[in-house]
């Protein structure tokens, strides 16, 4: 059965594929998304750190403070033990909702 | 360049959080909208173009504003610290008091933690717990075998909660840095109190070989098993990352 939390689920599972890459701060996980969908999921500063901050509150993420080789400092995360864990439930959770959509798409109309 | 950090911090002025999480809430946003000026700018944009695209990611600052608070402080009742390093560490604490005493119960010989023998059977015992000798089985030494599985559950419990490096150490040796405490505080008061109660306390082994007994040998226990764990854990990790 499909979960209420279905579109919060897929941007979870968005995050943390792009976090299994490696660390990354928020703006390059924003990007990196971008990207890696041809411009299909974005996701804006105000869409992207509630969800960070609550993810990293689950413990799916960690957030820490480092200093880039500029002086710039940044947020970097990175996935958790129990994150990865989470991706293999939310991909099929994502997985399920698209079979869902697929089999009402063969309904022919009356 | 505009001055972001006060552009965010005047936005979200009242983010009830504690001010040292609201500065780093802050300095997270401004760095993000920088990043996506600097990268307008790149692109070829104008000074007021950059900012306005920067700007375009929140249409409605009260209600981040709001959506952030409730992230961080609502969802999740339990403080992150207290999940990453509180719980694990009294679980652990918990976790040894119990083995001990019930190692105690099941009838093994006392040890040095045990019941108070004679001075001179304290020392015996110890020695015999370490270098396998008449009393080689006794409460303390069968304690001690079992301290680095105790250290393990309190590195997982830590670690699985999202913990660094740091708090699962803690964590995973917390009962020694009790001990320690515990016996600092003990020390003090006999010494306070004169009569000789100082000297009698540390009469059997002395101070160092107090403080090795109670709180050297069990940290190392404890931390062995944090580091066997940890090493296990980051190796079961990869492999499944490369699966």
């Amino acid at each position: 059965m499909v979960g209420s939390g279905v579109k919060r689920g897929t941007a979870e599972l968005a995050i943390l594929s792009v976090l299994q890459t490696g660390e990354l701060h928020g703006y390059e996980i924003a990007r990196r998304i971008e990207q890696q969908t041809g411009g299909k999921l974005k996701f804006t500063l105000a869409s992207l750190y509630p969800l960070l901050y609550r993810m990293e509150k689950r413990g799916w993420v960690r957030g820490e403070w480092q200093t880039s080789e500029s002086g710039r400092r940044r947020r970097r995360y990175r996935i958790t033990s129990s994150g990865k864990k989470k991706v293999v439930p939310l991909r099929a959770e994502w997985s399920e909702l698209f079979e869902a959509l697929r089999q009402l798409a063969k309904v022919p109309h009356a | 360049m505009p001055d972001w950090e006060k552009l965010v911090s005047d936005r979200l002025a009242q983010l009830a959080l504690e001010e040292r999480e609201r500065q780093e809430v802050i300095a997270e946003l401004a760095g993000h909208l920088e990043e996506i000026y600097e990268g307008s700018r790149g692109k070829g944009a104008s000074h007021d173009e950059a900012i306005r695209r920067a700007l375009q990611q929140v249409d409605d600052w009260k209600k981040l504003r709001q959506e952030i608070y409730v992230a961080r402080t609502k969802e999740n009742p339990m403080n992150a610290r207290t999940s990453r390093l509180w719980v694990p560490s009294f679980v652990t604490l918990a976790a040894s008091v119990i083995t001990l005493v019930a190692f105690g119960r099941l009838g093994l010989q006392p040890g040095p933690l045990g019941s108070r023998p004679h001075h001179e059977e304290w020392s015996s015992h110890l020695i015999g717990g370490i270098t396998g000798g008449p009393h080689a089985v006794n409460e303390y030494t069968v304690w001690l075998m079992a301290l680095p599985l105790i250290g393990a559950l309190g590195a997982r419990l830590s670690r699985r909660a999202g913990g660094t490096l740091r708090e699962i150490i803690i964590s995973g040796a917390f009962p020694a840095l009790a001990w320690s405490t515990i016996l600092l505080i003990i020390l003090s008061f006999a010494a306070s109190l004169g009569h000789g109660l100082l000297e009698a306390a540390i009469a059997p082994m002395g101070p160092i070989g107090l403080v090795t007994v109670l709180v050297m040998i069990p940290g190392a226990c404890l931390l062995l098993g944090v580091l066997v764990y940890y090493g296990a854990a980051k190796r079961w990790t990869k492999s499944v990352a490369d699966a």
